[in-house]
């Protein structure tokens, strides 16, 4: 090799160098060097161009400072050759190849992973020298998740829904009950009006569970003597007034009464149950409610925040 | 209209097997974290042991930028997990492709090792200050 090529090859050396050093590498910093500033998230990039969080690069076509050229993504001079910028790949490398950790610097990968993309220059620096800055929040995902033994809670929300409903759905049904103007006492439908029957259902369906059943019961049954009219005066005949012709009061009870009796299994159920779930520090307020077994027995109500 | 009724049938199998496979997902990225070390090189350290000890070898590691290629250990499974980790301590568990999120054995293979990584990098004890 004469010394005319020597220098040409030494040249073209620090050409290459000097390129590689204009290449979109950011680490994060305070100041930057070469014309570069500093983005919001910490990094060097040229003027023009953001911090891409996801390729861990600086992206978009930059406004280069003089004397130096914009080519693709990066600024280089303008006697250097131009680089492309980095390719939107991952740059892994081997796992087997030497990291040293006592230097704070890792050498350079014997082999890059076969990406399905064109391999972006190997990543040299000192460990976690290009580690992203997550912010004040953290990255994106539910945080630490853990086994949990707990309460079967979907069986203990399905169960008070359905509790609920029943519950609320006898509360409407009382009301009509009690609104209701009752039957003719008196025969031949006239005279005053009977609403005892009524009244009696509309009263045990506000009694929760038990009181359900007990309407059900008792307005198949239920029943107040007929009055005939006569001079005048009322006399009670052998007749009575039900309100089995009404059937929807019963049916309406009895309906009421099974779904409040089944939204209220299920939630014991789900109570006294548990089962193994996972659970995430999300930050979101939760109650628990499980079975206390121990010096006192009974129900512990738990508030997450 | 006997048709149109295994019409809706069908739809409400494919509805009730979409629920179904929603359900068995677990979220595409967990996050563990933040993890209490003396530098970035110390959580690098235990969370590439604890990859270890969880019988995980990184096909790919970039320590430089904190990033990690996990094959699945799922027999015949060609997928992959990704880890990320952050200056602020945060290590970010996923998937390669996130559409593995859906498929149950992934996401409980995915569940274990982010339990893993917890119980090592989140509930060990802060580190002594030096004097």
């Amino acid at each position: 090799m004469t010394r005319a090529s020597r220098a040409g090859v030494l040249l073209a050396s620090l050409a290459s160098l000097a390129s590689l050093a204009a290449a979109p590498r950011a680490h994060a910093q305070t100041t930057c060097a070469g014309g570069r500033v500093v983005t919001a998230e910490g990094y060097c990039c040229w003027p023009g161009q953001r911090w891409d969080a996801e390729d861990l690069r600086c992206s978009g076509a930059p406004s280069c400072p003089a004397p130096l050229t914009a080519a693709g993504e990066a600024c280089v001079d303008g006697t250097s050759p131009t680089r492309e910028p980095p390719p939107r790949a991952p740059t892994m490398v081997r796992a087997d190849g030497t990291v040293d950790y006592g230097a704070g610097t890792v050498t350079r990968p014997r082999q890059a992973i076969a990406a399905p993309r064109e391999p972006e220059p190997a990543a040299t620096g000192p460990v976690g020298g290009a580690w992203p800055l997550a912010g004040r929040a953290p990255p994106w995902g539910p945080r630490n998740p853990r086994r949990v033994t707990r309460s079967i809670e979907g069986l203990q929300v399905t169960g008070a829904l359905f509790f609920g409903l029943a519950y609320a759905s006898a509360v409407f049904t009382s009301v009509a009950a009690f609104a209701h103007p009752g039957s003719p006492r008196v025969l031949g439908g006239m005279g005053p009006r009977d609403a005892t029957c009524h009244d009696t259902i509309g009263a045990f369906l506000l009694v929760p569970v038990i009181g359900a059943v007990v309407a059900a019961v008792v307005g198949a049954e239920c029943s107040v003597p007929l009055y005939t009219a006569a001079g005048g005066a009322g006399l009670r005949t052998g007749q009575t007034l039900s309100i089995s012709s009404e059937a929807e009061w019963t049916t309406s009870a009895a309906l009421s009464a099974s779904f409040q009796i089944l939204g209220l299994g299920m939630f014991l159920l789900g109570t006294s149950l548990s089962e193994e779930v996972t659970v995430y520090e999300d930050g979101t307020t939760r109650a628990t409610l499980a079975p206390l077994v121990g010096a006192a027995n009974g129900l512990r109500l738990t508030l997450e925040l | 209209m006997r048709r149109a009724h295994g019409g809706w049938s069908v739809r409400g199998w494919v509805l009730a097997c979409a629920l179904a496979a929603g359900c068995a997902s677990t979220p595409a990225q967990v996050v563990i974290g933040p993890a209490r070390y003396d530098g970035l090189e110390q959580l690098w350290e235990a969370t590439v042991a604890t990859l270890a000890a969880a019988g995980y070898t990184p096909e790919a590691s970039d320590p430089y930028r904190g990033r990690m290629l996990l094959p699945s250990r799922m027999y015949g499974s060609r997928h992959r997990f990704t880890v990320q980790c952050y200056r602020e301590g945060w290590v970010q568990l996923g998937y390669e492709d996130s559409r593995d999120a859906h498929q149950p054995a992934l996401a409980r293979e995915h569940l274990a090792l982010a339990l893993a990584l917890r119980e090592r990098l989140h509930d060990r004890p802060a580190p002594e200050p030096t004097p």
